[in-house]
């Protein structure tokens, strides 16, 4: 849940002012009002420039290009003329067309790096986010790519860029379907926990409300195996993306999904210490999901006999960042602690867990490249370490190999 | 004690319109409570009321709807005349989980909270603090 503070648009930009240049027929399309929508009120954030004939498209190709879109419909030139002639002049420059046209992969390889069908068009502002936020890595692969002579190594490189882009939309598409696939799954849960919320509301027998507490208790236990399960398939398709984090901000907005996840009278804010409150760079989303982990492990492995008490720390060491998680709770036995990163490893049947959180921390971590340690008493607490490194290389071969 | 005079549903789950009509009921939030079940019929019903008629002070929209959605439905919302979109308050209630969708709640000028289903009578509460 989340109240509103602050309205801030740029923050999915994450970037400088920005020249999207869309190329149409007729300045009226159903596409253009929807760009329009979404770009004009970022306050020259982004400055669209609607090129509908030959002189606009000859006097822009001076100025260069940034990010394209072009309508199919538009009719003065062929797209792939376009996007040629743009390749040309602005190689590091985005192309994407909008069509009706079936032929998805072919499109790509014939000179645009993103083909969105028209019933689609609804997605363009996020698919432009996560465009545009890719840019500046695309930019430094070509900086680097210049020292290279000219000749074989080049065509090769085009190649791997397009496959990237190609790989790219199908993860894309294939993200959309989790979600997609999850929602389906997880809406009828959270109806049923919505009939039992009112029905422990309107009974008074202590009975049925103990039954009605199993129930949700199987409930969410079931939601949380479709979560893990989701963060899992992400972690395994999804490219790296860095961007500043504010430790507190973070812990937070965790925090107060948390709240929901457990029907306890634990009072999560008061309980979660924030030592410092940093901001580094890392993968927030992939951060998100390992804290997220943790910290219900911590809530949901409390110690009965005191007040929980978590804290969360975050220290900068050159270029890494070190997080630790301690939290004075049950801890973890001696002979279970060697393999609690292992997939489906439980320490009893009655947890809560699906027996994916620790493992899918574990593949988090090691897609980031970072470590995780764990240090435990029983009976006395448990505490995690985790190193990530502040700066990675977006390479375009290393991007590759992960996706294949 | 009412916060608030009319509050408006819209939501295509028949289920999660009992839930979400009987919680807001229970809660004591509003004088009266309607629920419409397409985004369309919605968006009819507030330019009809736009004029002289009572408004809804508060909006639960869902996001995921056949035909229009709740994103959809804000796009169109926005095309209203200035009295709905003073009068009219969103909240956002789904069960999503996709970072993409939170993401776009969370940019949206008109959304005032985003809230996970299923809405209980602690989250509404929560909402006035």
């Amino acid at each position: 849940m989340f109240k509103r503070k602050s309205v801030n648009s740029y923050e999915i930009f994450n970037m400088q002012p920005f020249q999207l240049h869309l190329f149409v027929s007729d300045q009226e399309s159903s596409e253009i009002a929807l760009l329009k929508k979404v770009f004009v009120p970022l306050n020259g954030a982004v400055e669209l420039c609607l090129i509908s004939n030959n002189s606009q498209f000859e006097n822009q190709l001076l100025l260069g290009f940034q990010l394209s879109i072009f309508i199919d419909n538009s009719s003065f030139l062929s797209w792939q003329e376009c996007a040629r002639t743009i390749r040309h002049q602005s190689p590091q420059s985005i192309f994407v067309l909008i069509s009706d046209e079936e032929t998805v992969l072919s499109s790509i390889t014939q000179g645009a790096d993103l083909l969105v069908r028209k019933s689609e068009t609804k997605d363009l502002p996020q698919i432009i986010g996560a465009l545009l936020k890719r840019l500046p890595s695309k930019e430094l692969n070509h900086t680097k790519e210049s020292v290279h002579s000219k000749g074989e190594s080049d065509s090769n490189l085009t190649q791997l860029q397009e496959k990237n882009v190609e790989l790219e939309k199908i993860n894309f598409e294939l993200d959309r379907f989790v979600y997609s696939a999850s929602h389906d799954l997880r809406s009828p849960l959270t109806s049923i926990l919505g009939l039992l919320n009112l029905m422990r509301e309107e009974v008074s027998d202590r009975g049925t409300i103990h039954l009605v507490s199993l129930m949700e208790e199987s409930i969410l236990k079931l939601d949380n195996t479709i979560r893990d399960i989701v963060a899992y398939s992400r972690n395994n398709r999804t490219a790296i993306t860095i961007e500043p984090i504010g430790l507190k901000s973070l812990v937070e907005e965790i925090m107060g999904n948390l709240r929901y996840l457990e029907t306890g009278e634990f009072k999560i804010p008061e309980q979660i210490q924030i030592k410092n409150e940093i901001v580094f760079l890392g993968d927030r989303n992939r951060i998100q999901i390992i804290l997220n982990n943790l910290l219900a492990n911590a809530i949901r492995y409390r110690h009965p006999a005191r007040k929980p008490e978590v804290v969360v720390e975050a220290i900068l060491k050159g270029q890494f960042v070190q997080i630790t998680v301690k939290d004075n709770g049950l801890g973890i036995n001696d002979k279970h602690i060697g393999k609690i990163f292992e997939m489906f490893y439980r320490t009893s049947d009655t947890s809560a867990g699906s027996g994916l959180g620790l493992y899918i921390v574990r593949e988090t971590i090691k897609k980031l490249n970072g470590s995780i340690d764990v240090l435990s008493q029983i009976n006395e607490g448990t505490t995690f370490t985790i190193v990530l490194p502040l700066i990675y290389q977006t390479n375009l071969k290393s991007d590759l190999n992960e996706v294949c | 004690m009412k916060f608030v005079d009319l509050v408006l549903i819209v939501e295509d789950n028949p289920i999660d319109v009992f839930i979400n009509t009987r919680v807001v009921e229970q809660s004591g939030l509003s004088k009266e409570v309607i629920a419409i079940q397409s985004a369309r019929e919605a968006l009819g019903f507030l330019a009809q009321q736009a004029v002289n008629s009572e408004l809804p002070d508060l909006i639960f929209l869902d996001i995921r709807m056949p035909d229009i959605d709740g994103f959809e439905f804000l796009q169109e919302f926005s095309e209203l005349p200035q009295r709905v979109l003073e009068m009219c308050k969103i909240v956002m209630l789904s069960s999503t989980i996709d970072p993409i969708e939170l993401e776009r709640a969370r940019q949206s000028p008109f959304i005032l909270a985003f809230i996970p289903k299923p809405l209980t009578r602690d989250k509404i509460i929560e909402l006035f603090d």
